[in-house]
């Protein structure tokens, strides 16, 4: 099993096996392109700590089956996340958004997911006053358009 | 947009990188894409609660495809695994959400459909029954016996004293075209109406007691009504009429069924010149037929078919329906005529069994009632009230406060009707039903004054399985008070119709009062002497 | 390889340091050489993500960088219904609209260049190209992957058009910008290659192969852009291509079939059909098959079938199998191509039958059943062979020679008399294989005859006369003993019984039953002898055996002739009488004496050491035993001791008179009133046993004749018990309607006459067994 290296933004060069690497669709496809030189891969767009920690969850789910169907409904159905990955995405607000962004960036679709649905959790069951404060989200509405918001969307409450 | 770039700074990566302390929005930093994955793992009223937060989060919040998805899921999706589930060999259907509508179970109509949360939330209402009520008096009372269809959003009402009027639904007070029925000084009494919408026309045919036919012709875009032609049948009364694209199915008083052709194809140019008569494509005696009756008129590609629908007495289990179906080529040669009824679904015989002993049998003989020992467990007492056949539903309503449902299945080697069940929820007598081929389906109780909305869908797919079917309840109306006063309770339209309606019977009428679309019912009703109200149930 | 890049397209327009990182891929050079790769996986997914944190509300004006909202007032809807609905917006369409542009400039770029090239040498740089920008559109759709997985997908998702993933974006130019414009010079340029192949030459044949991939590639569904139809392939490839094919081989066989015999254009032909199912094989795609074949076969075949039709007949006058079968391969694969055969095959089947019948019939009336037999069997298993050999024994041709073999065997020259000839001479035939003496001895030979006997029996019409005739000579041959084996004969019953059902075979059946039943009682008579018979009846009695025939199975009649028989048989024939009576009361036995015979010795003659032993008919024992009591009797007390017509003694007497056991006079009188005989004490013959009892030709020949009286009535009979149970089952019918019934019923047994039918309803009619109604109708009187 070959091992190849990761450069982080910060310039930090990371061995990591390959197989854990192309959990990645991205690293995937650019390996499968330029070939395995055995230079570095270069990211750009990650730091070294988050970089570890995209590492950390593909070590974990390196021998996971790759999800069927690319869009798979049942997937949305549930905001459930499993306890790895519940504890894995205990962290900073500022490192579950670096996470997501690394997903996305890398195309790590599971990862994306269970950042997104954590997002989701931090969501639900809040009012608006709350979601704002918990994510220091600013409100840009005068009351009057506020007021007319509320109304045209009160119609639909869970069941 | 090119030019408003051209002063911003070019250097990335963008600020986020650069974090500082409580005060950053790292949510709504997220790309758009981001964002609505994020928002695509929450519910309804989260997705409601997001709008809220911000402009951005009132659009993202509000996305179509997000709403589409819910919707599929909400609607779409229990039907489409319940039919899978239940006949899982025969019908390979998928489940798993698409994001292209026409694969949709049932649901290829919304293809075009570009607000979702729009159509959910329709959906949605027509669910729970909410509803906006507006109710309007005619500026100029109509003097009854007043005739209203619902059509492409016009509500059409026609009486004798103003002729045909038509509204807008969304504004029942502003009247956008009317039209005199004949001269003043020869007063005539409209006693059918049909309408029928196509490439932004809107055709009207009005049945008048001397057995006249006129027809009109409303163009939705320049609201400009006019009359296309006048005609005499000849026979009396007309007592029912069904009109699709170009035909015309016509009952009279003397029990004569006939067959019109309303115009050749190329009618912009005879339209206008108003004297194209339609043509006779064929002309039946019917003997027999017992009001409250319906028709219907289905046109396909190759062939027309035009359907009687007719209650008869049958004595092993009360009144009964006939349905007739009459196959027309489109030049009008028959293709054949064949005839069903529902004294096997009243039984509760398997629409397999029935379809033998229908051929068996030209109508039910004594050992047919052997066969199936047990008591029909759909029993009338009394005529219906009225019915409704769209098909393939077909509804009665009762005086017993229920409503009888069937499901008529027409191939091309069979006619037989399926199921049969009862529908309660209605507590007074049900005087008037109507049902459009979705399955949607309204029931006006008069004496209750309570109205009623169903969904038939579900009711089929049940069918098939065959288990003892949970009892679907119709949901009654609840107004959302807050947009309008609480309507006054207006007086039982059974007795205000009783008086007025003298050749027919008066709850076969009542048909007439109802109407309604994919967004909303309206109801014509007569408070005190020569005041009538349109309401309108408005469930956007 | 780097070439000149073309100018940046509105370079003001995008963020320049994503679009310089994109547009570094240069599509025109291979991947590995280019360093900013790396960073091109990165370029896309800034662009799109690239939006400035959004720090407020005010934030989202015009001159917010991305567009990140489209103004509300595009959303007409909105307004209507009251809510605030604006669509999401993603970026991605500004990069997705450059790309394409690129791509577009590239494109015509490629164009431009291909203009200098022509034929083969189009051919090889369209074929370049194609790798390199496939090759290339690989890569570039990883790097616009994030494009693909947002922007297009939402598109799509939203029911756009024309929207496509880079992947598929980039055949969709490729199709729109380069591949319009030259597919017609392509197609050329690959329909020329495929000329030179035809004729013979060598080309280099994957080339033509990438261009059928490239075309393929090509069609992409409308509704899924994720499969691909054959649309393009067919329009641009298939179409040319056949049409090219087809004008190639008119000509081609216009010219081969002028120069040519039709026997080597076949081959031609088969070659060609040969060839093109190949081609496809090696370089086209699967789905032009069955368009080729069928304009090859059309070319080919089709177009000169009438010229190959005419051939036939030749070819089958000069047994050319290998070129029948040649032919009939080439025409059995165009519709009716077979059809005109058929006929002339069964014509010339039905010819050489009745020629072989005519060559056996010219040696005169007196021919061996065998010789007709084989006669019919020889053209039969000839025409059969070249059906299974050359025609692959196609189930038509079967029946074409099944109608010419039912013609010839039915109606030929021998049949000319009569139609029941062939079943009379099949079936004395089969009686000479089954009849002790007959010199096939080997069983299996036998067997392979039996079923020879019965192809032929297949062909027979008049299965009734057959039957009739069979029935015969199997009661002889059981009668007196003479079948070759028993497993002969059951083995022949059962082959009738499978060819014609069980009624047919009944009656024989029933005759070996009787067989085996007399056997057993003749041992249950000799066991009551033993205890009844004293030592007197012991000396005078005659050994005999005897067979209990039931009268309604055997075709046998009692004796023509009244006769008394000899007191020494009288006892013996008395005596089983009752011992049978006993068994069975009320059974009533005739005796068939004319069928019996029996052996005594002569122990008169002096001259033989051992006494001569005469096998005789009863009746001419009967004659001999008379002798015993004098050496000399007149005709007229032979007579009167015998009771015998004259038609019986007459000839019974010649054959004793023949063999010397008895000697007229006058010398060489024939048997007549005035003749007496006297006893020859000096007979003499080599053999100890002496055969007396030998048929009378007259007595054959009236046997014959007897028969098919017997077959007119029986035939009547037949018809009108199925005219009686027809009626009985539908009570009414039209008289048309019997008619067609009947001969329904009756055809597995005779071809019945129309009139016969007719009469024998007459005839029921007058019986009331049925009445006329009105219109037509008969009706069943119960």
């Amino acid at each position: 099993m070959s091992a190849i290296t990761l450069t982080s933004s910060d310039g930090i060069e990371m061995s990591v096996d390959r197989t854990t690497a192309e959990r990645s669709v991205l690293i995937k496809n650019m390996l499968d392109d330029l070939g395995d030189s055995g230079d570095a891969v270069p990211l750009p767009n990650v730091n070294e700590a988050v970089l570890k920690k995209v590492i950390e969850w593909c070590e974990h789910h390196k021998n996971d089956a790759p999800s069927a169907s690319d869009d798979d409904d049942n997937r949305r159905k549930t905001t459930d996340i499993d306890e790895w990955d519940q504890k894995f995405m205990q962290v900073d607000q500022e490192m579950l958004f670096e996470i997501i962004l690394a997903a996305n960036y890398l195309d790590i679709k599971a990862l994306l997911d269970v950042g997104c649905k954590t997002v989701a959790n931090m969501i639900k069951g809040k009012s608006p006053e709350e979601i704002r404060k918990t994510f220091n989200i600013q409100n840009d509405f005068t009351p009057e358009e506020e007021d007319q918001i509320r109304r045209e969307n009160e119609w639909a409450e869970d069941r | 947009m090119p030019k408003r770039r051209r002063d911003d700074e070019p250097d990335l990566p963008p600020k986020r990188f650069r974090n500082d302390g409580k005060s950053t929005d790292r949510l709504s930093s997220l790309s758009n894409e981001l964002l609505l994955h994020i928002l695509s793992f929450l519910s309804v009223s989260s997705l409601n609660v997001c709008q809220r937060l911000s402009r951005r989060f009132q659009t993202l919040g509000g996305d179509s495809e997000l709403w589409k998805r819910q919707y599929y899921s909400q609607w779409v999706q229990p039907r489409a695994r319940r039919l899978a589930n239940s006949r899982r060999t025969t019908l390979p259907t998928k489940v798993d959400y698409s994001p292209r509508v026409a694969t949709w179970f049932d649901h290829g109509h919304l293809a075009h459909e570009g607000n979702w949360k729009r159509q959910y939330r329709l959906r949605h209402n027509w669910s729970r029954g909410l509803c906006r009520v507006t109710e309007v008096e005619f500026p100029e009372p109509p003097c009854p016996p007043t005739l209203v269809r619902f059509c492409a959003g016009i509500v059409f009402t026609v009486e004798s004293a103003r002729g045909l009027r038509a509204w807008t639904a969304t504004d029942p007070a502003r009247c956008l075209a009317s039209i005199s029925l004949s001269s003043p000084d020869s007063p005539v009494t409209p006693t059918a109406l049909a309408v029928s919408h196509a490439h932004g026309k809107v055709e009207i045919s009005v049945g008048m007691g001397n057995g006249h036919i006129s027809l009109f012709l409303l163009d939705l875009q320049t609201s400009k009504l006019e009359l296309q032609s006048s005609y005499s049948a000849g026979n009396g009364t007309i007592t029912a009429m069904a009109l699709s694209t170009s035909y015309l199915l016509v009952v009279s008083q003397y029990k004569n069924l006939i067959l019109y052709k309303l115009h050749n194809d190329s009618h912009q140019a005879g339209g206008s010149s108003g004297a194209a008569v339609p043509r006779q494509l064929a002309s039946l005696k019917a003997d027999n037929i017992v009001a409250p009756m319906t028709l219907s008129l289905r046109v396909s590609q190759s062939e027309i078919i035009a359907t009687i629908v007719y209650s008869f007495f049958h004595i092993g289990c009360g009144w009964s329906l006939g349905i007739q179906e009459l196959r027309l080529g489109k030049d009008g040669q028959q293709l054949g005529s064949r005839l069903a009824t529902t004294v096997d679904s009243q039984y509760g015989v398997r629409p397999s069994q029935a379809l033998q002993s229908g051929k068996r049998h030209s109508a039910a003989e004594p050992d047919h009632i052997q066969s199936t020992p047990s008591a029909p467990f759909i029993l009338h007492q009394q005529p219906p009230t009225s019915m409704s056949y769209s098909h393939p539903y077909l509804l009665t309503s009762h005086a017993d406060n229920t409503l009888t449902m069937y499901l008529v299945v027409s191939t091309a080697d069979n006619l037989f009707v399926q199921g049969g069940r009862r529908l309660w929820g209605h507590t007074s007598s049900v005087s008037a039903v109507q049902v459009t081929k979705r399955g949607k389906a309204v029931s006006v109780s008069s004496r209750g004054d309570e109205i009623r909305i169903w969904e038939l869908e579900t009711a089929i797919s049940s069918l098939g399985t065959r288990k003892a079917p949970k009892e679907e309840h119709g949901i009654p109306l609840s107004t959302g008070s807050r947009h309008e006063p609480e309507p006054a309770l207006p007086r039982t339209l059974y007795e205000s119709l009783n008086s007025t309606d003298r050749e027919t019977s008066p709850l076969s009428k009542m048909q007439d009062c109802v109407g309604f679309d994919e967004e909303r019912v309206l109801l014509l009703r007569e408070r005190g002497v020569g005041t009538q109200l349109l309401e309108c149930y408005d469930f956007t | 390889m780097s070439r000149a890049m073309p100018p940046v397209p509105h370079k003001d327009d995008l963020d320049s340091t994503t679009w310089v990182y994109t547009r570094v891929l240069d599509i025109r050079s291979p991947v590995d050489q280019n360093p900013a790769h790396h960073s091109n996986f990165r370029a896309v997914h800034n662009f799109c993500t690239s939006q400035k944190a959004v720090s407020s509300g005010q934030g989202l004006q015009q001159g917010q960088r991305g567009g990140v909202f489209s103004p509300p007032s595009n959303h007409s809807s909105a307004s209507r219904t009251g809510l605030t609905w604006r669509q999401a917006h993603l970026l991605g369409e500004e990069l997705y609209k450059l790309l394409g542009e690129y791509l577009s400039r590239h494109l015509s770029d490629v164009f431009d260049k291909s203009q200098t090239h022509t034929e083969e040498g189009l051919l090889g740089f369209y074929i370049r190209e194609w790798e390199r920008y496939t090759t290339a559109a690989k890569y570039v759709n990883h790097i616009f992957k994030y494009l693909n997985r947002h922007w297009v997908k939402r598109e799509i998702d939203e029911g756009k058009k024309n929207v496509y993933d880079v992947y598929t974006l980039h055949l969709v130019k490729w199709k729109n910008d380069f591949f319009e414009n030259v597919h017609a010079k392509v197609m050329d340029a690959v329909l020329s290659l495929i000329e030179k192949q035809r004729n013979g030459e060598t080309i280099e044949q994957s080339q033509i192969k990438s261009i059928v991939g490239s075309f393929v590639s090509l069609g992409l569904d409308e509704n899924d852009s994720s499969k691909s139809t054959l649309e393009v392939y067919r329009k641009y490839f298939q179409e040319p291509f056949i049409a090219a094919t087809e004008v190639y081989y008119e000509n081609e066989s216009r010219q081969f079939v002028a120069e040519n015999s039709v026997v080597e254009y076949m081959k031609k032909a088969e070659a060609r059909l040969d060839e093109e199912k190949a081609r496809v094989g090696l370089y086209l795609h699967n789905d032009v098959t069955k368009s080729l074949t069928d304009t090859c076969l059309a070319v080919l075949v089709t177009a000169h079938s009438t010229l190959l039709r005419d051939e036939f007949q030749v070819l089958l006058d000069n047994e050319r199998q290998e070129d029948l079968a040649r032919m009939y391969r080439l025409l059995s694969r165009i519709k009716d191509g077979l059809d005109p055969l058929r006929t002339t095959f069964e014509n010339h089947v039905r010819r050489a039958g009745l020629a072989a019948v005519e060559k056996v019939a010219s040696d005169g009336e007196n021919f061996e059943p065998k010789l007709y037999v084989d006669a019919l069997l020889q053209v039969h298993t000839r025409y059969q062979n070249l059906v299974d050999d050359a025609f692959n024994g196609e189930s038509e041709f079967v029946r074409s020679l099944d109608n010419a073999c039912r013609e010839f065997v039915n109606r030929n020259r021998i049949c000319k008399t009569s139609s029941s000839k062939s079943p009379e001479l099949l079936a004395k035939y089969a009686d000479s294989l089954l009849k002790k003496g007959s010199k096939s001895a080997e069983e299996s030979e036998l067997e392979e005859m039996l079923v020879q006997i019965m192809t032929v029996f297949k062909y027979i019409e008049d299965k009734d006369v057959f039957q009739k005739f069979y029935s015969k000579n199997l009661a002889k041959r059981l009668v007196h003993v003479s079948s070759v084996s028993d497993d002969a004969e059951t083995s022949m019953i059962s082959k009738l019984k499978e060819a014609c059902g069980f009624e047919y075979t009944n009656k024989l059946q029933r005759m070996f039953q009787d067989m085996q039943i007399s056997k057993d009682l003749n041992n249950n008579y000799k066991d009551w002898q033993d205890k009844v018979l004293d030592d007197d009846d012991r000396r005078r009695m005659a050994d005999a055996h005897f067979q209990i025939l039931g009268t309604g199975f055997w075709p046998l009649n009692a004796p023509t002739t009244p006769f008394l028989a000899p007191p020494e048989i009288v006892k013996t024939a008395e005596r089983f009488q009752s011992f049978y009576f006993d068994k069975h009361s009320g059974r009533k036995l005739t005796w068939l004496w004319q069928l019996c015979k029996g052996e005594i010795k002569a122990n008169y003659i002096k001259s033989a050491k051992v006494p001569y032993t005469f096998q005789v008919s009863t009746y001419q024992m009967g004659i001999l035993l008379l002798f015993n009591e004098t050496d000399t009797l007149s005709y007229s007390e032979i007579e009167k001791a015998t009771t015998l017509t004259s038609e019986i003694l007459d000839p019974n007497l010649s054959i004793l008179l023949k063999a010397k056991v008895l000697i007229a006079s006058p010398e060489n009188a024939k048997p007549e009133p005035s003749t007496s005989f006297t006893l020859n004490y000096n007979f003499k013959n080599k053999k100890v046993k002496v055969n007396l009892n030998i048929q009378i030709k007259s007595e054959q020949k009236v046997e014959a004749d007897d028969t098919h009286k017997t077959i007119e009535e029986d035939r009547k009979l037949l018809l009108q018990s199925a005219i009686v149970r027809i009626m009985k089952s539908r009570k009414k019918m039209k008289h048309v309607q019997l008619v067609q019934e009947v001969i329904q019923q009756v055809k597995s047994r005779f071809p019945p006459k129309i009139p016969d039918i007719k009469k024998n309803i007459e005839a029921l009619m007058e019986k009331d067994y049925i009445e006329r109604m009105d219109g037509d109708e008969i009706s069943y009187i119960a």
